[in-house]
């Protein structure tokens, strides 16, 4: 080859998973070339698509809303969409010969529900000997909770980071989001990357087999290691930290403004101290060293909080990395769009969608290549959109055969039990202030 | 060692560990776990600076103290190496052209200015990948600001969304920020390896532990990007079927709809009709007196213990979660059954120490642990001994 090329070009990846963390594995494959064909069931639409976490363009579900999920076009893109029930024996059937043109299978179902189509592993190797299969469970493939059902919302607790995130003497704390989901994403694809490596050496395919319980535990190691150490546990101190002092959050000027600050070593915390115009704190008894500060931690956020409490998050973010403190404002989804540095990277990409959608920001990756051009290929698909072109041109179906699968409603262009849809209420959410603003120039801001 | 443990994925391949602190050396590791050959640099006597990182074995010689150094380095072997000396040159570039990844997480800049930037690492080896990890990646204009866990999950937006409405936001506990890094930099450095292999070129690849985090924010940056909607943190009264940890008689527990179980199963685990009733079964009604199902359900386990309320709801297919704390996870039947953790002795005192090690089971390839964690400069005549074997 005369120039670097992206590693997925020419591979083929069969994506079965719903919600979050499988289907972003998927939609950064194809970041890397990889064709990704997302099998989506045409009486069961992926909760992304769906109400449950919305947001519809423009809060309108329209006459297509499943169409229309703005969290659908950021885990999917890239992606094309074939409609079809696996659940149906044609639909099964039709799967295995894409599986014998295909590279990669993705799944996120208990692990009991392709065993019971007889879609598991064991039997699509049958079919391609190379195939590499991953299937991302809360619990894993074998052990006693391996049936158990699971979400993020439910498995960050019994994973333990919610034992360990709360405010300072409150109860344990959902962190939210769904994290569970995101770690098992970066882990899934390691797995998956190991075994492509494996099988671009040897020709040889295998399962990944990725139970997100477990590998959450393996995010925290450092109570694991404490309690076994001398039998104690990290105790709940909200935004502090058990050395440094001060690291924490402070008010700033403006509405809901904060800001992050942590100090590592005593120089920081004389350069502090200068910045305060207090230096004579630097060398108090009580605030000199670390230890000292560890002792008086209330009195070291006090000081610093009156401090932060008449300036700006920009100026305090500016003057406290100048002088070499590790800072930062709490920044919101509009502030972190706008953020000169995630655009200096070009981490959000302008991807152009088919209207009414437009061209919108859709995150790129955590991680830049200096000479390889991984980007997002193309919007995420509409519901459906591929079917014809997929049966068609992979599995050389003729126009009699696609419309007979029609038909008998294994294949659909339309999801055949949509759910519940409507507008997501936003006025009493901000009322509540779980939305804190609702800009409707969001398109030009 | 060998014979004992079957190839892994990244068996025959070498990396050059350069890192140190958690992210990169947590990336370097996980390729070791899949068999590559991991030779860490450190700089002489103070070593890794993650070698003071708790919990600390006191009993123990420094720098060999910190526990979690010995998670992070374990299928590693360790050379102190002083890389801004002209004197070890030769022996860097022996190295670099020995290995097949390189793993940094200097300051930008940093490597470069000892002479050992990315074209001079790709001169000495063209196929190289080099995989830098830093708080904010190598361009852009906070380039070269300092950083922390804590930091970090304020300028990602993740602190934005975490904690109560009437409250600070609230970050997510322990060291999450540098654990996600570690997983992006391995994955991508296996990517990129896989890439140079193919059409021999090498790559530079520039992980950002901030990006990682913003990454993970799909949902809210959707909400932005579709609908204009800034979202907060989460109202201090809330459904508690949404994930709210609830206390129980031992523990807390965690509730959520929409497992395999219709919700009218709850009125069975309590043997409470209400739950059969439409006020609080359908996520309308519920929301219109979530004061009343919060009661309802506190009321339900007081008199329970929250594991064996999990257990049971969860094999009737109920998704639920149990808060669980260190002792918990460490006597968890799950994990044992599926042989989590790994028993390794602490490099210079007798104790034993159980580390979770596997992250995912590849059936083919499996992970393994196949040596503990380096004494600082442990294996300098090992290494030096093979390089100049090698032709």
């Amino acid at each position: 080859m005369t120039q670097a090329t992206l590693p997925l070009n020419g591979m083929r990846v069969l994506d079965l998973s719903y919600v979050f963390a499988v289907p972003y594995m998927a939609g950064l494959l194809s970041d890397l070339g990889a064709e990704v064909i997302k099998i989506e069931a045409p009486h069961k639409l992926d909760q992304t698509r769906g109400r449950a976490f919305g947001p519809y363009l423009d809060n309108d579900p329209a006459q297509d809303p499943w169409n229309r999920s703005g969290i659908f076009y950021v885990v999917n893109r890239g992606k094309r969409s074939l409609a079809m029930d696996l659940g149906h024996a044609q639909g099964q059937e039709i799967f295995r010969e894409l599986v014998a043109k295909s590279d990669i299978v993705l799944d996120n179902f208990t692990p009991r529900v392709l065993r019971k189509w007889g879609l598991n592993y064991d039997e699509l190797k049958k079919i391609k000997p190379s195939l590499i299969m991953l299937s991302n469970t809360g619990y894993g493939s074998t052990g006693p909770w391996s049936s158990f059902p699971s979400q993020g919302t439910t498995l960050e607790a019994t994973m333990g980071i919610t034992f360990y995130t709360g405010y300072r003497g409150d109860k344990p704390w959902k962190v939210g989001q769904s994290y569970p989901d995101f770690i098992a994403c970066w882990a899934g694809l390691n797995g998956l990357w190991a075994a492509i490596a494996h099988l671009r050496k040897t020709g040889q395919g295998q399962w990944v087999d990725v139970g997100m319980y477990q590998l959450g535990v393996a995010l925290m190691p450092e109570p694991l290691l404490q309690k076994q150490l001398d039998g104690t546990e990290p105790i709940r101190m909200g935004n502090e930290h058990a050395e440094y002092v001060p690291s924490n959050l402070y008010q700033a000027q403006g509405e809901d403004q904060w800001l992050a600050l942590t100090v590592q070593t005593d120089a920081q915390w004389a350069s502090l101290t200068q910045l305060m115009r207090q230096p004579q704190l630097a060398t108090d008894t009580r605030f000199e060293t670390a230890a000292a500060r560890r002792l008086n931690r209330d009195a070291v956020n006090a000081l610093v909080a009156a401090w932060c409490a008449s300036r700006t998050p920009k100026d305090l973010f500016e003057q406290l990395q100048a002088h070499g403190i590790a800072a930062a404002p709490v920044l919101n989804s509009r502030d972190l769009l706008r953020d000169p540095h995630l655009k200096h990277r070009q981490f959000y990409e302008t991807v152009s969608h088919p209207e009414p959608i437009g061209e919108r920001p859709i995150i790129g990756r955590p991680y830049k290549l200096r000479f390889r051009d991984a980007h997002i290929k193309k919007p995420g698909p509409r519901f459906g959109e591929d079917n014809d072109s997929i049966l068609r041109d992979i599995l050389g179906k003729t126009p009699e055969e696609i419309t007979a699968l029609k038909a008998s409603n294994v294949v659909s262009d339309l999801p055949t039990n949509p759910g519940l849809s409507g507008t997501m209420d936003t006025e009493s959410m901000l009322r509540l202030k779980t939305l804190v603003a609702v800009d409707r120039d969001y398109r030009t801001k | 060692m060998g014979n004992i443990y079957p190839d892994g994925a990244l068996t025959g391949l070498r990396v050059l560990d350069l890192s140190h602190g958690i992210a990169g050396p947590f990336a370097a590791r996980l390729l070791g776990d899949h068999g590559a050959e991991v030779i860490k640099i450190e700089r002489p006597f103070m070593g890794d600076f993650a070698r003071t990182l708790a919990p600390l074995k006191q009993d123990a010689p420094f720098p060999e103290q910190s526990l979690l150094f010995q998670y992070l380095n374990w299928n590693k072997r360790s050379l102190a190496l002083d890389l801004r000396l002209a004197e070890n040159k030769a022996l860097i570039q022996t190295l670099v052209e020995q290995s097949d990844i390189v793993i940094e997480s200097f300051r930008p800049g940093r490597l470069e200015s000892w002479g050992l930037g990315v074209e001079q690492l790709l001169d000495w080896q063209p196929k190289l990948v080099i995989t830098s990890v830093t708080n904010f990646g190598q361009t852009g204009p906070y380039a070269q600001y300092a950083a922390s866990d804590l930091t970090l999950q304020a300028l990602s937006g993740i602190m934005q969304i975490s904690g109560q409405v009437d409250r600070e936001p609230l970050k997510h506990g322990l060291s999450q920020s540098f654990y996600c890094a570690g997983l992006t930099a391995a994955y991508a450095s296996i990517m990129a390896y896989t890439a140079a292999q193919a059409d021999q070129f090498g790559e530079h690849v520039d992980v950002s532990i901030h990006e990682c985090l913003a990454s993970e924010l799909v949902l809210n940056e959707s909400y932005y990007a579709f609908l204009g909607a800034v979202q907060g943190r989460r109202a201090v009264v809330q459904d508690p079927f949404a994930g709210e940890p609830i206390a129980t008689r031992k523990g807390y527990l965690a509730f959520q709809t929409g497992g395999g179980a219709p919700f009218e199963t709850f009125a069975e685990l309590f043997d409470r009709p209400e739950f059969l009733e439409k006020r609080f079964s359908s996520p309308p009604e519920r929301e219109k007196r979530v004061a009343e199902v919060k009661a309802l359900l506190e009321e339900c386990v007081a008199d329970r213990d929250a594991k064996e309320v999990f257990l049971a709801g969860a094999q009737k297919r109920l998704l639920l979660g149990v808060v669980q704390s260190a002792e918990d996870l460490l006597n968890c039947e799950h994990l044992k059954e599926r042989q989590s953790f790994t028993e390794l002795d602490h490099p210079s005192t007798q104790t034993q120490i159980r580390f979770p090690s596997e992250l995912a089971k590849l059936s083919l390839t499996p992970t393994s642990v196949r040596r503990r964690s380096p004494k600082l400069d442990e294996h300098r005549d090992e290494i030096l001994a093979q390089l100049r074997s090698r032709p």
